[in-house]
């Protein structure tokens, strides 16, 4: 191999040789006279000279051998052994570069972890390791920086770093490192410190946990950074983000985000979501052509394809609702990046009911027009001239205004001159009073004046119009509406003119004639109206006022209705009744005809009241007289019953008992007997005779003296005479006429009906009961009511009811000897008295009679 | 002439049955029809009921096929011709062929006449009283609907 070799023998020449030179290898002899190995290895080390030395020598002892390789020696080989020399030279050269190799990655490792903390002061980067073996916590100086200290300030331990976290964040970090010892081997986390300067900063920390074989932690590795800047940063952005999205999200105005490429929506917020009713969630399911409806869809896509530049605003769309309704929406686009896409964000402003108004006002204005026409009315106004500032006069009419006044709107130039050059000149006057008038008081006025027409006709105007002033009371404007009132101008004349040829007419006759017009206003009416508004009418009538006013409130409505339809051409007749003051009545035949023109156009209506008093009295005397002939007929009817039953039986009896008798081929006894009941029969014959000349009296005795009777009176005097003629002395009669004991009427009538009725209820009183009669009257507003209640047998009502006051109708003929006659008279009488009888039975209970006198006050 | 109808009438056992609630009316009745037929029996009732039931209890004889003639008043006061007429009207159609009813009443009103004519349980309206005369003419007067 090649090699240079430097031989030196002192100490200075060594000195000089391996200072100037650098040597693979060194060898030394043991001991030099002036020098030795053992100086020269100290030189070496004295110097950091890391080279290969080795010891040659002859003899050397043990100890010394030690020594020289304790100092740094290499190797030794004895002068005797010089064949290992090479080897040794080789081997302690590759050792020694594995030396140096090792010391230089020493170095570099040295100067590296210097490095590694400037580095770590740069990044605010600190690094720990806790020795939990050894008890023993190390940290990196740019963790004592950050955490506020100068490096070896405090003693580095958890707790140390603990005092130092933010105290909002030590439950926090406590859990963290907690759940990191508990089962994990590494752990991050974020959290806050206040560092030994107050400051507070945000601190990223990261842990690495080593275990042994038993699971137990043994080192925790970890470095913490802070993060202060970029985490306020962050904040930064997330505050700028959040008041992004506050901003969309709160806008008022429907606002929402859709992807160019696909029409998806990106984004929505509150307002869209409201104004088109969808969920959030719903609404980011759709595209921009669901909200469309479908005949529009088509038409959107074109326009969107359509590139503009910042907001654009894309008119007026419709929108369709989730629930199907659709919008009127004003459109603004504006193109954006929303999430690295191409996307368009929309303002929609939903405009459908501020749509709605401008339509409908439009709809009111054509109304207006419309109205105008049909109603024949104009309106106008006219801004007064001004000399003080120097306006001039400027006049509008409306068009219908124009067409009532006879103008061409096209040719035509308006001005208070020309409305005047077309108004009759014999209605100035009129109309400048008016208005004269209109200004000095409340601004409105009234007036109708003849318009010339440009084909020379006439046409009667009338007009309403109002002064309007400004704030200091002065006349600026005035507005108002024109009528065309020629046709009712016309018909009111010709209806005063046709009143005035009637009049004379109206005045000499006895029927009230009252004229009206077609609101049914009184027009006039004649002398004999007068007079039945004066009886009849709450006030005298009056010209103008609403004729159906004068009626009563009930009869009002069928009055208007009358009158309504003879307004339209009908003709309406009835009669009614007024009171008179005294309590009579007067009757009235009610006509309403329409009063036709020579043109078969109504004018109005005529009502007149012509009395039937008399007429109606007559016919209602004739009513009551047919029916006091229907009734007599059916009296008379009755008549020929009895006679055929109850007068022919015994007539019948004599004739059988003659022919028998003249038969002859008779026993004595037979003929005995036959000769008696031919004397019985005459007798009832003659009763019989008797019975009907007694009620054939009694419908005549009406006409006999009515007298004050007293019901107590006769019940005593029916006391007497019944006690002596029946065998019944025990029978009660209890009465109470304490409300009224009196009546005006014909004593012999109320005796019978009394002694009818008393004697029935002992004849049929029960065989196990004395009889009881209860007698009582009470008096009503207009009629006396007498009951007659017994304890007696009954009657079954429901089936003789209809026969009870049958003439000869007998009911009980065991119990007691009758003619059927009593309730037959007792009902006559009563009737014959304006009265009437009903009666309740039940069949052994008793009866009960009630009888009801109508009285006059 | 008076022999003639009595056989002829007599071809089956006969019963008359009066009812009316004039007694004296009865008697002549009584007289009359036996002055005509010797030997016949008479029933007479003043209680129309109990005259009702007399007849109706003549359907309860069993094996009988005798002839009944009733006489009957219009107006009594428990039950008049009318109601008996209903009554009897519910009865047996074969028993009522072998029952003959007559009315009999003094009333001479057309009403009367025309409501019993009208009743299909009634051969005729005879006009009191009766005598022997009218019992003969009986004899020739058509039968009426369903006799």
């Amino acid at each position: 191999m090649e090699a240079n070799v430097s031989v030196v023998s002192d100490k200075a020449s060594f000195l000089d040789a391996i200072l100037r030179n650098t040597y693979d290898a060194i060898l030394a002899d043991h001991s030099l006279p002036q020098f030795n190995a053992l100086e020269a290895l100290n030189i070496l080390n004295e110097k950091e000279i890391y080279t290969v030395f080795i010891i040659v020598t002859g003899t050397m002892s043990e100890e010394y051998a030690v020594q020289v390789m304790k100092e740094g020696a290499n190797d030794y080989i004895l002068k005797d052994r010089l064949q290992r020399l090479p080897n040794a030279i080789l081997s302690a050269v590759e050792k020694n570069a594995l030396k140096t190799e090792r010391e230089r990655h020493l170095r570099e490792v040295i100067a590296r972890e210097e490095l590694m903390k400037e580095a770590e002061r740069l990044a605010h980067f600190g690094s720990f390791k806790a020795d939990l073996i050894a008890d023993s916590s190390y940290w990196s100086d740019e963790k004592f920086r950050i955490l506020g200290y100068t490096p070896g300030d405090i003693e580095p331990s958890f707790f140390s770093f603990l005092d130092r976290v933010h105290p909002e964040d030590v439950a926090y970090v406590t859990e963290m490192n907690q759940e990191a010892f508990r089962s994990k081997d590494t752990q991050q986390y974020d959290c806050r410190i206040i560092d030994n300067n107050g400051a507070t900063k945000h601190i990223h920390t990261e842990l690495f946990l080593i275990r042994d074989s038993d699971n137990n932690i043994v080192q925790i590795n970890g470095f913490i950074r802070d993060i202060t800047t970029s985490k306020e940063a962050e904040r930064k952005i997330r505050e700028s983000e959040e008041k992004y999205r506050s901003l969309f999200d709160r806008n008022p105005v429907s606002l929402f985000v859709f992807d160019v490429e696909t029409f998806r929506f990106l984004d929505v917020n509150q307002a869209a979501l409201q104004q088109y009713g969808y969920t959030r969630e719903e609404f980011l399911s759709l595209k921009a052509t669901d909200i469309r409806p479908a005949d529009e869809r088509e038409k959107f896509i074109t326009l969107d394809r359509t590139n503009t530049e910042g907001f654009s605003n894309r008119g007026v769309w419709k929108h369709l609702r989730k629930d199907g309704s659709i919008i009127y929406a004003e459109i603004s686009v504006n193109n954006i990046i929303f999430e690295g896409k191409n996307a368009r964000l929309i303002l929609s402003n939903d405009i459908t009911e501020k749509m709605i108004a401008e339509n409908e006002l439009k709809r009111n204005e054509a109304q207006l027009i419309a109205s105008q026409r049909i109603a024949h009315i104009g309106s106008w106004e006219v801004v007064l001239a001004d000399p003080e500032s120097g306006k001039e006069e400027s006049v509008t009419w409306t068009e219908e205004t124009y067409h009532i006044f006879g103008v061409d709107p096209t040719k035509t130039e308006v001005t208070t001159a020309f409305f005047y050059s077309i108004v009759h000149p014999d209605d100035h006057m009129h109309i400048d009073d008016v208005l004269k008038t209109a200004m000095e008081t409340n601004g409105e006025y009234k007036a109708e004046f003849r318009v010339l027409l440009p084909d020379g006709r006439q046409r009667i105007v009338s007009e309403l119009g109002e002064v309007i002033y400004d704030e200091h009371g002065k006349p600026i404007k005035i507005t108002g509406t024109a009528q065309d009132i020629t046709e009712r101008k016309k018909a009111e004349e010709l209806l005063h003119k046709s009143e005035a040829n009637l009049r004379s007419i109206f005045d000499n006759t006895e029927t009230a004639y009252v004229l009206l017009d077609m609101e049914l206003r009184v027009l006039s009416f004649n002398q004999p109206a007068l007079k039945f508004a004066k009886t009849h009418f709450k006030g005298e009538i009056a010209e103008r006022k609403y004729a159906p006013d004068y009626f009563d409130e009930d009869r009002r409505a069928i009055i208007r209705k009358s009158l309504r339809s003879a307004s339209k051409g009908g003709n309406v007749n009835y009669e009614l009744s007024f009171d008179e003051p005294d309590g009579s009545s007067r009757w009235y035949y009610a006509h309403f005809h329409p009063v036709w023109s020579q043109q078969q156009v109504i004018l109005g209506v005529i009502m007149s009241l012509r009395d039937i008093t008399e007429r109606k009295l007559s016919e209602l005397q004739q009513q009551k007289t047919t029916e006091e002939l229907i009734q007599r007929n059916k009296d008379l009817e009755q008549f020929a019953y009895i006679i055929s039953h109850n007068l022919r039986a015994p007539v019948a009896n004599i004739r059988g008992i003659s022919e028998a008798l003249n038969d002859g081929d008779l026993t004595d006894q037979d003929r005995a007997l036959f000769t008696e009941g031919l004397i019985a029969s005459a007798k009832k014959l003659d009763n019989v005779i008797m019975d009907l000349n007694h009620i054939l009296q009694v419908k005549h005795e009406i006409n006999q003296n009515k007298e004050v009777v007293h019901f107590s009176q006769i019940v005593n005097d029916i006391k007497y005479s019944i006690g002596s003629i029946t065998e019944i002395q025990l029978f009660q009669i209890n009465v109470n006429f304490e409300e009224v004991d009196e009546m005006i009427t014909l004593k012999s009538y109320v005796h019978s009906i009394f002694y009818n009725l008393i004697s029935n209820s002992i004849k049929y009183r029960r065989q196990d009961l004395a009889p009881v009669i209860e007698i009582t009257s009470r008096k009503l507003k207009d009629k006396i009511v007498l009951t007659f209640k017994d304890n007696g047998m009954g009657v079954d009502l429901e089936k003789k009811g209809d026969q009870i006051f049958g003439l000869y109708k007998r009911f009980h003929p065991q119990a007691a000897e009758g003619k059927g006659m009593g309730l037959y008279m007792v009902k006559t009488q009563v009737e014959t008295l304006n009265g009437k009888i009903s009666v309740q039975s039940q069949v052994n209970e008793g009866t009960t009679f009630t009888i009801e006198f109508k009285i006059k006050e | 002439m008076h022999i003639e109808i009595r056989t002829k009438i007599m071809e089956h056992p006969h019963h008359f049955v009066v009812i009316d609630d004039d007694a004296l009316n009865n008697k002549i009745c009584r007289v009359c029809i036996e002055k005509s037929y010797s030997g016949v029996a008479v029933a007479t009732f003043t209680d129309p009921i109990a005259g009702f039931n007399h007849v109706a209890n003549a359907y309860n004889t069993p094996g009988s096929n005798d002839q009944i003639t009733v006489f009957l008043d219009i107006k009594m006061p428990t039950m008049d011709a009318w109601e008996f007429l209903d009554r009897f009207d519910m009865l047996d159609e074969e028993f009522k062929r072998r029952v003959k009813i007559y009315i009999l009443s003094s009333s001479v009103d057309k009403r009367d006449m025309e409501r019993a004519q009208a009743n299909r349980n009634v051969v005729y309206y005879l006009i009191k009283p009766l005598t022997i005369e009218s019992i003969r003419l009986l004899t020739l007067v058509q039968k009426k609907k369903g006799n």
